[in-house]
């Protein structure tokens, strides 16, 4: 079912696209790790400017209400985490739907399925080699940030549970998307399976910001896929709710089910 | 048998598709598939690759009956070529070719070095930027390099130019002397009368001629050539056994018919014997069945 070679190809061509994304984020881990000491030695003026708002709306963008910039830990909750794991989502679908759909609109396909590889194992393989090659990418992006924060912050203890868990959260979401968006790309051609994919991911995201303020309805945050990532609980706790890692792994099983089972019956040059 | 296929039938419903194929492909046979665009022969190969779901039907590969899922496991044996080749574009094409070996998990050997040595093929350029000539020469040494058994092309030699052509009509003859079976479609008709040992013609998806070339070179109409007769005698023969149509130009009269010997029992009692008679080719059989 799994094909080696064809996942070694596989992750070498994902490697160096990958590469660009580990950059960008590494260099804005420096970034950010450069400028968080002179951003603390403001933080009681930034502390006061934020308890003026609404706590609610800090919630929805996973700011914590106070000492917002007193660590390391609750600066990148802020600053890093809601948007890493929107940009991190939107990127997954849109590799999810160029896997198996781009090339059967584009033909290249063709190459892979006249060579001793099954459909299910075409599928599979993609699959799974992607999600290794996310986590490496995320791990390595991991790594870099902690310790770029390590040597660059005035902080005496950062909290490595605090990166894992964040890091392995983020990893869970990426490949739920990405099953989600191979099976899109059955569906749909390229763009439209891209603009779908890309505007349910902004809509939930949208739904689990607005479930935390008081005029908007709680249930919202159920269908929503970033309430199972939870960034508070790893913001406050540096834990994960595991029943919550479950449940998207339950959901990207049941898109990567669906997905092989519709690619069988596909006709590809039809 | 290479190749079997009994009542294969895609139906993409309103009457498109391919309806009750029944084929069978000897090692050393060059069957070619002939009809105009749409009448089902890109669907016939696809359906014997794999790529395209039979409706109905069944088919036997090597002697050993299979479907679209199992195909692939006697993929190291097939060549498949189809009309658009399509590769990664980032890819150099000695990388395909070494990728191509590799996942048929056939030892490499130098046989597509010496493939793209023959084709005159740059094996440095990234496939991105190759001509579309240049694109289906490394479609065809894809298809080729691992020498398989049987071989299935969709127009292989369209965007090719006629030395290549040539080429590749001595690499695919060369191929069947040793004993692949080829099935190609192609819009080519003099490629296919001078390589294929049998012609199928298809026509609305569905068979309406299967036979050996040189069967079908001699049943094919005869074409008498004789001086421009007057409109009498050009009433009579038409209405002769076997005469098709007929044809006066100022200087000479042209008669395609199905059987010989009516015209030319006519022609002798008129004392007309300056004539020469042609076989049609198979380009004007072709225009016979589907005009």
């Amino acid at each position: 079912m799994f094909s080696f070679k064809l996942s070694k190809y596989e992750a070498i061509n994902s490697l160096k696209m990958f590469f660009w994304w580990w950059l960008a984020l590494a260099g804005t881990g420096l970034l950010f790790a450069s400028v968080f000491n002179s951003l603390k030695s403001q933080s009681n003026d930034l502390d006061k400017v934020m308890q003026a708002l609404n706590p609610q709306i800090l919630q929805a963008f996973n700011i914590s209400p106070s000492g917002y910039l007193n660590t390391v830990e609750s600066f990148l909750s802020g600053q890093f985490a809601s948007v890493f794991s929107l940009s991190g989502a939107i990127l997954s679908i849109i590799i999810g739907v160029g896997l198996i759909g781009a090339k059967i609109e584009n033909k290249t396909i063709v190459f892979w399925l006249s060579k001793n590889i099954s459909r299910l194992g075409l599928y599979f393989t993609k699959f799974l080699t992607q999600s290794l090659v996310f986590t490496l990418a995320n791990l390595l992006i991991a790594i870099c940030m902690y310790f770029s924060f390590y040597f660059l912050s005035n902080q005496k203890e950062i909290s490595k549970q605090y990166f894992i868990v964040l890091f392995l959260a983020c990893n869970s979401l990426f490949v739920t998307m990405l099953s989600f968006g191979m099976f899109l790309g059955l569906i749909f051609n390229r763009s439209k399976a891209q603009a779908i994919g890309i505007s349910i991911v902004a809509l939930s995201w949208v739904l689990n910001a607005l479930s935390t303020l008081g005029d908007y309805p709680n249930w919202a945050k159920y269908i929503s896929v970033f309430y199972f990532l939870d960034l508070t609980q790893i913001r406050d706790k540096y834990e994960i709710d595991p029943y919550k890692l479950l449940i998207l792994g339950a959901v990207s099983i049941v898109f990567l089910i669906a997905g092989i089972l519709i690619f069988r019956r596909k006709n590809i040059y039809a | 048998m290479l190749l079997k296929t009994s009542q294969l039938t895609k139906d993409f419903g309103g009457n498109k598709g391919v309806f009750d194929l029944t084929l069978e492909l000897n090692p050393g046979e060059i069957v070619g598939f002939l009809g105009p665009n749409g009448v089902g022969k890109s669907t016939t190969l696809g359906m014997l690759s794999g790529l395209i779901i039979p409706s109905k039907g069944s088919f036997e590969v090597f002697d050993q009956p299979v479907n679209h899922l199992k195909l692939h496991r006697f993929n190291p044996n097939i060549g498949i070529l189809m009309s658009d080749v399509a590769f990664d574009p980032d890819l150099k094409v000695k990388q395909i070719f070494k990728q191509s070996q590799d996942l048929l998990g056939k030892k490499l050997d130098k046989t597509w070095q010496d493939l793209a040595k023959y084709l005159d093929l740059d094996l440095e350029k990234k496939f991105s930027s190759l001509s579309l000539g240049n694109k289906k020469k490394v479609g065809l040494v894809q298809a080729i390099m691992h020498k398989p058994k049987l071989l299935i092309m969709d127009e292989p030699t369209s965007g090719l130019d006629p030395l290549i052509q040539q080429k590749f009509q001595s690499l695919v003859s060369q191929m069947a002397k040793n004993g692949t079976g080829v099935i190609l479609s192609s819009h080519a008709l003099t490629e296919v009368e001078s390589i294929c040992t049998r012609i199928i013609m298809i026509k609305n998806g569905k068979i309406i001629l299967q036979d050996a070339t040189k069967n079908i070179k001699e049943q094919a109409l005869k074409i008498f050539i004789l001086p421009a007769v007057t409109p009498l005698i050009e009433a009579n023969l038409k209405l002769l056994d076997g005469v098709v149509k007929i044809q006066t130009g100022p200087n000479e009269t042209k008669l395609w018919t199905t059987k010989r010997a009516p015209v030319l029992l006519y022609l002798s009692q008129r004392a007309i014997t300056e004539f020469y008679l042609e076989r049609a080719t198979l380009e004007e059989m072709f225009l016979q069945f589907y005009r």
